[in-house]
């Protein structure tokens, strides 16, 4: 991944292709089986790639915040956790979640004067790592309020798979020789491992072709 | 890492400095104040690439930086808040400028600001009143990754220093007690001086 990124990075910076760079925050659902016990979060992104013209790859960087269902009220099916009527394994509760990826972009297949709309593609991997001290967590969690039966959400890293529309509305240029920065807005629909299904819009804005 | 070392090499003669102090806003325990900085460069024209890095030094008194609603709670009510000291943070940032005016003498830029990194923190184990406790010492000290956005005026006179104004919003889900997360948003305004390294290439790309 680390090599992915140095080359994405390389062609960025190099002559024949123009650099690219977003920033954005969303609000990602989900809409899976965790979706009673994980309370829609707040992430930020950042992408940094190369803009081909009419195609645009990056690396991806993300990093989410949930508020999430205490142990003991997944456990006792409070918050749609329902570990007790054997539904979905519970998590810990508030619960970070990272991304890093690679993505590949239509920005502009419809462009008109005032507005863009594009497509994009994110593969990458997604952690969400145990939060707690492991000895208390194994110990009073999983084994004393779990009955011995915790989710596999914190144990390694998990694919992710994300496709996206896009918007895009450009800005007035910040000085004569730069490029434009475009406001857009976005909808992802997500797959990330156990974590599942989410739903993510978000707002941000990003530059390409500068040089 | 390898993104900002290549980027940074690739157009270090636009580099952008800036360093100064911040405060939190809405921590309702803690007096927070600290040092900030940040060091970026134009990866893609006014796209800018960076890391943002904050410190704030432990307080010479273990209530020192304690608000009046603490010491309440602590010593009237036996309350035990659970306070969590942010000591620094590291992130990797991009920046764009979406509004920009000028005039002869100024430039004065509205950026917004988004990234990731990591922070670490501090439990404060006397207003836990927890300080021989063995499940509280398990997680006083965090490395954690986190959420950092925000904005921010820069004001750039035609020649000499900058001032930026930052408005700045931290996410991270904080462990207390061994086994209780909380999520916490720390609101930060920093005032820090601005410098252009090398400044051949301006902020914007444009050469003066």
């Amino acid at each position: 991944m680390s090599l992915l990124l140095t080359v994405l990075l390389w062609m960025s910076t190099s002559a024949s292709a123009g650099g690219y760079g977003s920033i954005s925050m969303g609000r990602p659902s989900i809409a899976g089986d965790l979706k009673g016990v994980l309370e829609p979060g707040r992430q930020a992104e950042l992408v940094v790639g190369a803009d081909l013209d009419k195609v645009v790859v990056g690396g991806v960087l993300r990093h989410a915040v949930h508020h999430g269902c205490h142990y003991e009220l997944q456990a006792s099916g409070e918050c749609g956790g329902l570990l007790a009527l054997g539904g979905v394994f519970p998590i810990q509760g508030s619960t970070a979640v990272r991304t890093l990826g690679a993505t590949l972009a239509l920005p502009a297949l419809l462009d008109a004067e005032q507005a863009k709309l594009g497509i994009d593609l994110t593969l990458g991997v997604v952690r969400a790592p145990l939060l707690m001290d492991e000895d208390y967590y194994e110990d009073e969690v999983v084994r004393d309020v779990w009955d011995g039966v915790g989710g596999s959400y914190h144990d390694s890293p998990m694919p992710f798979v994300a496709g996206g529309i896009v918007l895009a509305r450009p800005l007035r240029p910040i000085g004569a020789a730069t490029s434009a920065p475009e406001l857009y807005l976005k909808v992802e629909m997500s797959l990330a491992g156990s974590l599942g299904r989410q739903i993510t819009p978000s707002a941000g804005v990003r530059v390409r072709r500068g040089s | 890492m390898t993104l900002l070392l290549l980027a940074g090499l690739s157009v270090a003669s636009a580099t952008e400095l800036s360093l100064g102090g911040f405060t939190t806003l809405n921590d309702p325990f803690l007096i927070t104040r600290g040092v900030a900085g940040s060091v970026s460069a134009p990866i893609a024209v006014p796209f800018r690439l960076g890391a943002r890095a904050s410190f704030s030094p432990a307080p010479a008194r273990d209530d020192g930086d304690w608000r009046p609603l603490t010491t309440q709670l602590v010593e009237d009510n036996s309350v035990s808040p659970d306070i969590s000291r942010t000591r620094w943070t590291a992130m990797l940032v991009g920046e764009v400028p979406v509004v920009r005016g000028t005039t002869s003498e100024l430039t004065v830029d509205l950026r917004l600001h988004g990234g990731v990194g990591w922070i670490h923190t501090v439990d404060d184990l006397v207003a836990l009143q927890a300080v021989d406790d063995e499940r509280a010492q398990s997680t006083e000290r965090q490395t954690r990754s986190a959420t950092a956005y925000g904005l921010s005026t820069v004001v750039s006179p035609a020649a000499g220093p900058g001032v930026r104004v930052c408005l700045e919003w931290v996410d991270h889900i904080e462990t207390v007690n061994a086994t209780r997360l909380e999520l916490k948003s720390a609101m930060r305004l920093g005032l820090e001086a601005s410098f252009a390294l090398g400044a051949s290439v301006s902020a914007d790309g444009e050469t003066p």
